[in-house]
């Protein structure tokens, strides 16, 4: 995603003012694009948790250890693998054999939609379903942005899951946006009769995100905390077309999308 | 009411939003040429497509295709790969008890469409989704391969 | 040809019961049952006495040259119809479930009749007296026979008509009918006039039909060992074959079961108000279910209804008293019983075991699970219960059978049950159950609707749960094996324990498979076998709470595993190639060997060199008759088998349809494949059957199929059998191959993981 904005962002000056308003589309589309989809009611509204002025390691660390249960649950880690999924409460190898996909929605003919459908069955063994925008929802993450954590526990899977050069680019702000209002992560607690569901409730999962955050995040007993949390996706966004403009010479229109969060700032490595 | 096209032919029915595709069209439409296997998209029986895309129909609710085209395995034949797929089909007497091969037919006009002439693996990984206990798939792969060559 | 045994038991229900004025009793001339089994006519359906004499045609009778009267099964009004455009159809008494007689068998009448094949159609018969196969006197397929037992009566069949069909042309041509001749569906007169059989059809039947006829030789054959396409093929393409479960009667509604969760278990309690509150679910009842058991039937307007009610209904089960069984625990108790003595099936001197010095020693224990059929189409059946007659729509192997239990459950005489024969979508064996268990269990749902009231037929659909969880599997076994043999191929003794439920013990069909207490679907492959092994063969018969039944090939899906498996290790043992020692111990045995040196010769085996990390696999068993050979190809990956290729050499005598038989090795040769793979198992625990549909029970899949090379040994004796005969050798060829790559010796199925 940031490699796609900075080839974007180099423009002729005498295209600068009239082409802004069509690049902003094409970078707000962009983005959007390269976002994970989501359906309208997701993110809305969803205000990021800030880092504490005393953050306190040994809370944050303890908060990873209970999230990372679930993370380490197959509602979670089926999908999050480096190859095909996985499948069932005991992890196993899913069949029909189906391969990722470019865009994590499996590959033709075999899509995840095959047989993935709009909604779980009211029968055991069926395939589960979500529904996004009405279609059949159902995927992985796409092949540029594997986020696996196959085989991975403790500080090693917390980095990995945190950084984001191997979580997607995302900020811990977006991580916390991905993981308490994405219909496909509470799909994890609705998995449909005869799934197990993950240690924690979803409330419980959330409360803990949180406290992983505001204590700044810690992986391990001597790194840095981190001080920031970076942008929500929506924010990003706002950013980089204010950023373009400003290149463009243009002021910054107000952007009915985008809420301007207050202590949204941006990350080094949000597009 | 969901409405929806079938064959080409719009189509309404009055059935709770839940109900999935595979029965609508056999309880409600009593078009009976989609099979139910397993009821659980394990074994492909029940295969249709959705917009020319391969569907499980046992799972598929049909309020999730409102407005969308089903094609069957009744009509696949007025498809050029669809037709293709069943003279290889008729050519290599690939069926047994034959209720398998509606899936069968409509996961190879899927795999065809995507993949015009595909290898031993691709049609091995492709049509391993759906099963056959009568043991049909030396015959199946070859009428892939050989509704490939027709079509190239 | 003359039946030489009688299906007959006093404990039949009198409707099934045959009168036995025209059959031989048991043990005709002198021959006891031993002798069958020596014979190698063992285990239920193949009881022919000598090949050949075909040609023979004389009807019935003990006394040749004394005709009697036809009987229903020789009357080619029952079997053949002709319209006016000259389109024959031929009705078969046995059903289509995949294997191919709905071609097969028309072209036996087709070639006797001359028909023009590409007027020739098929269906078939409801449950009738002249379906009945002549030597079963049921109305069944099984045991591979159907092609075998049919061979003399549909030619037959097609000559009478042709007959007919002459005698009636003869009259409208003013020719003699010796001068007539047939040709492609018409009567040809010497000056060139032809009359097609359309014009000639409703005369015909006016004839008289000839008492005794003559019937082509093989040399004559136009069609018989033609590779001929399926007449049903194209439907089965298009979405347009119906099977039972596509029935669609007016007024009809469809029934979801509700079975317990250990056999025999009943309900306690039952709340049906969450299942009827579902929109379309109109009731449920409470039903007796097969081996006393009971449970509910779901009644709705359709299918989905009544499937999203059952996993609303709440049930109580009442299990008291009803043996829950325990895989683990039945394994530990067979490992037991085959280390004491067992019934005596056959007798041989095995004081070589236990010999000084010690000879060399082959001790092995081979463990087979219960498998489930799971025929691709869910079992059904559609029943229209009137009160004082019954229509039944059924894709059953069993026709007459299960006319007779609906109408006992129903309290109808067997002429008051209608039964129709549906094409099924596969059976195995699964859908000739002695108890018709599942026909029955419909008839007590149409019997309880009626007796409150409901009219209507009712479609009953088991889920694919209820038959992976349905019992009536092929039954697990365990085989304790000792050999002393002298590191040079000779076998010095050979203690053979088999442990097993017995499939037929307890039914009908006990009375010419159980002899002493232990049961030849169990022992078939092992105890006639055709290697001159002195086989001390010994049985346990335990009794477990799960109901059993025979699975494609029945006894052979495991003893030819164990039997092809040990003589591979002989051979090893003795430095000996695994073709030549077999070659050398079955010397006598001119069709297997035949079969056999065809396999060898076209896979080149002992010729070429096999690619590295490669290694040839061979096996050869007979079952019902047929002779199967392969030779396969396989390499080692990631610990499990991967087959390259298969060559088959098959003596099945005369290849009716060369088509249909490559077909039936094909298939039965992945379901043998299917047996191998890690998940095909049924396994209880407490009472439980443990799996319960397709991503838990393993059955094989596209890619588990090997390119296959068959080869048919030419023949014009009467054809043996074929639905079954491809099973049993490929489990031990690939395990033998695995022998050869990795010196391990996988001695049960599947294979471990």
């Amino acid at each position: 995603m940031g490699d796609r904005f900075a080839a974007d962002v180099s423009m002729p000056a005498s295209c600068r003012l009239a082409c802004s308003a069509a690049l902003d589309a094409v970078v707000v589309a962009g983005l959007m694009a390269a976002a994970t989809p989501a359906s309208a009611a997701d993110g809305a509204g969803f205000q990021p948790t800030p880092i504490s002025a005393t953050p306190n390691r040994q809370e944050g660390l303890a908060a990873f250890a209970q999230l990372e249960r679930v993370l380490l649950h197959p509602r979670c880690l089926n999908c999050h693998v480096p190859n095909a999924p996985l499948q069932g409460d005991f992890s196993r190898v899913h069949y029909p054999p189906v391969q990722r996909g470019a865009d994590g929605k499996g590959v033709a003919p075999l899509q995840c939609a095959t047989c993935h459908s709009t909604r779980n069955s009211p029968l055991q063994h069926a395939p589960p379903g979500l529904e996004t925008d009405g279609k059949p929802g159902w995927h992985m993450p796409p092949e540029t942005m594997k986020m696996s954590w196959l085989g991975l526990k403790g500080a090693a899977l917390c980095k990995v899951f945190r950084e984001p050069a191997t979580n997607g680019h995302r900020s811990l702000a977006m991580i916390e946006q991905h993981l308490v209002t994405d219909h496909l992560v509470a799909w994890g607690w609705q998995p449909g009769p005869g799934r197990a569901l993950p240690p924690l409730d979803k409330a419980a999962f959330d409360t803990q995100v949180r406290a992983w955050i505001r204590n700044g995040a810690p992986c391990d007993a001597t790194e840095p905390l981190r001080k920031s949390i970076g942008s929500t996706k929506a924010a990003s966004t706002r950013e980089v077309v204010e950023h373009l403009r400003a290149m463009a010479g243009a002021a910054a229109p107000a952007d009915p999308l985008i809420p301007i969060s207050a202590t949204a700032t941006v990350s080094r490595s949000q597009p | 009411m969901i409405s929806f096209r079938l064959n080409g032919q719009a189509q309404q029915v009055d059935v709770p939003g839940d109900t999935p595709v595979l029965w609508v069209l056999r309880d409600t439409l009593g078009m009976t040429g989609t099979k139910f296997g397993c009821g659980v998209a394990v074994c492909g029986a029940c295969t249709v497509h959705v917009d020319g895309e391969q569907r499980r129909a046992c799972v598929t609710p049909i309020e999730s295709v409102a407005g969308q085209q089903i094609t069957t395995i009744e009509a696949i034949g007025g498809d050029r790969i669809g037709q293709a797929v069943q003279e290889a089909w008729v050519k290599h007497d690939v069926v047994q008890c034959g209720y398998c091969q509606s899936g069968q037919i409509m996961a190879a006009v899927a795999l065809l469409r995507h993949r015009p002439q595909p290898s031993d693996a691709d049609i091995d990984a492709a049509m391993s989704a759906n099963l056959c206990r009568c043991g049909t798939y030396v015959r199946i792969h070859a009428a892939v391969k050989d509704a490939a060559r027709s079509l190239a | 040809m003359r039946p030489m045994f009688q299906y007959l038991s006093g404990e039949l229900p009198a409707a099934l019961a045959e009168a036995p004025e025209s059959s031989a009793a048991p043990g005709e001339g002198g021959l006891g049952r031993r002798v069958f089994l020596k014979l190698g006519l063992a285990a239920g359906f193949a009881l022919y006495a000598a090949p050949g004499g075909a040609q023979d045609a004389s009807v019935g009778g003990s006394a040749p040259g004394a005709p009697e009267p036809l009987k229903p099964f020789q009357q080619p009004s029952a079997f053949v119809a002709i319209d006016a455009d000259g389109i024959v159809t031929v009705t078969i008494g046995k059903i289509d479930f995949g294997q191919g007689v709905q071609t097969a068998l028309p072209m036996l009448v087709a070639e006797e009749m001359d028909a023009d094949w590409s007027k020739v159609r098929c269906e078939l018969a409801p449950a009738g007296e002249a379906y009945k196969d002549p030597f079963f006197h049921i109305q069944m397929v099984g045991g591979s026979t159907s092609i075998k037992a049919s061979w003399q009566q549909y030619r037959e069949i097609g000559a009478r008509m042709r007959a007919m069909l002459v005698a009636a042309a003869a009259k409208q041509l003013n020719t003699p009918a010796a001068q007539l001749r047939t040709e492609s569906g018409s009567v040809v007169a010497p000056d060139g006039r032809r009359l097609g059989y359309g014009a000639l059809a409703q005369a015909a039947f006016a004839e008289p039909v000839p008492a005794s006829v003559v019937l082509k030789d093989p040399s004559q054959f136009k069609l018989i060992g033609k590779p001929v396409n399926r007449l049903d093929a194209r439907a089965k393409s298009s979405g347009r074959q119906d099977f039972g479960i596509d029935l669609q009667l007016p007024g009809q509604r469809t029934v979801v079961m509700v079975h317990p969760p250990v056999f025999g278990g009943r309900v306690a309690r039952f709340d049906a108000a969450p299942a009827l509150a579902v929109p379309g679910v109109e009731e449920v009842l409470q039903v007796p279910l097969s081996g006393g058991a009971t449970g509910l039937a779901i009644v709705a307007n359709g299918f989905w209804p009544a499937r999203k009610a059952r996993e609303l209904v709440k049930v109580e089960w009442d299990l008291s008293g009803v043996e829950r069984v325990d895989s683990a625990a039945q394994l530990a108790q067979f490992r037991v019983l085959a280390r004491q003595p067992g019934i005596a099936v056959q007798r041989a001197d095995t004081a070589a075991l236990t010999a000084k010095p010690a000879p060399a020693l082959i001790t092995a224990e081979f463990t087979f699970p219960y498998l489930a059929h799971t025929p691709m189409e869910p079992l059904n059946c559609t029943i229209d219960f009137r009160g004082d007659r019954c229509t039944v729509w059924v894709g059953s192997q069993f026709q007459t059978v299960d006319q007779a239990q609906v109408a006992g459950v129903l309290g109808l005489k067997p002429e008051q049950v209608t039964l129709h024969t549906m094409t099924a979508g596969g059976g195995f064996g699964r859908r000739a159950t002695p108890t018709s268990d599942y026909v029955v269990e419909a008839a007590q749902v149409a019997k309880a609707r009626h007796a409150a009231g409901k009219t209507g037929p009712v479609k009953m659909i088991w889920t694919r749960e209820d038959d992976v969880r349905g019992g009536y599997y092929r039954p697990t076994h365990l085989h304790r094996v000792e050999i002393a043999h002298d590191r040079q191929g000779g076998v010095l003794a050979w203690k053979h324990v088999i442990v097993g439920q017995s499939i037929t013990m307890g039914t009908p069909f006990a009375d010419f498979m159980v002899k002493n207490g232990a049961d030849a679907t169990m022992t078939e492959g092992v105890a006639e076998s055709a290697y001159p092994f002195p086989i001390a063969l010994e049985v346990h018969h335990p009794k477990a709470n799960v109901p059993v039944l025979w699975w494609r090939s029945v006894g052979h899906t495991h003893t030819a595993f164990v039997m092809e498996t040990l003589v591979d290790e002989l051979a090893r043992a003795g430095k000996l190639d695994p073709v030549a020692y077999r070659r050398q111990l079955l010397a006598k045995h001119a069709r297997h060997l035949a079969a056999l040196d065809l396999a060898v010769a076209k896979s080149g085996y002992g010729k070429a060199t096999l690619a590295k990390g490669r290694a040839w696999g061979v096996a050869v068993h007979e079952s019902f008759n047929t002779v199967v050979a392969y030779v396969v190809e396989v390499s080692m990956k990631g610990g499990r088998p991967v087959l390259h290729r298969v060559t088959a050499g098959v003596h099945c005598n005369l290849a009716v349809n060369p088509r249909t038989i490559e077909a039936q090795v094909q298939g039965a040769l992945v379901m043998g494949i299917g047996m191998t793979l890690p998940g095909a198992a049924i396994t209880l625990k407490n009472g439980e059957v443990e799996q319960s549909n397709w991503h838990d029970y393993r059955v094989p899949i596209h890619v588990d199929a090997p390119p296959v090379d068959l080869h048919i040994v030419p023949s014009a004796d009467p054809p043996t059998g074929m639905g079954e005969c491809g099973v049993p050798p490929i489990a031990p060829a690939i395990a033998n191959a695995v022998a050869a790559l990795t010196g391990k010796r996988w001695r049960s199925l599947p294979f471990p993981a």
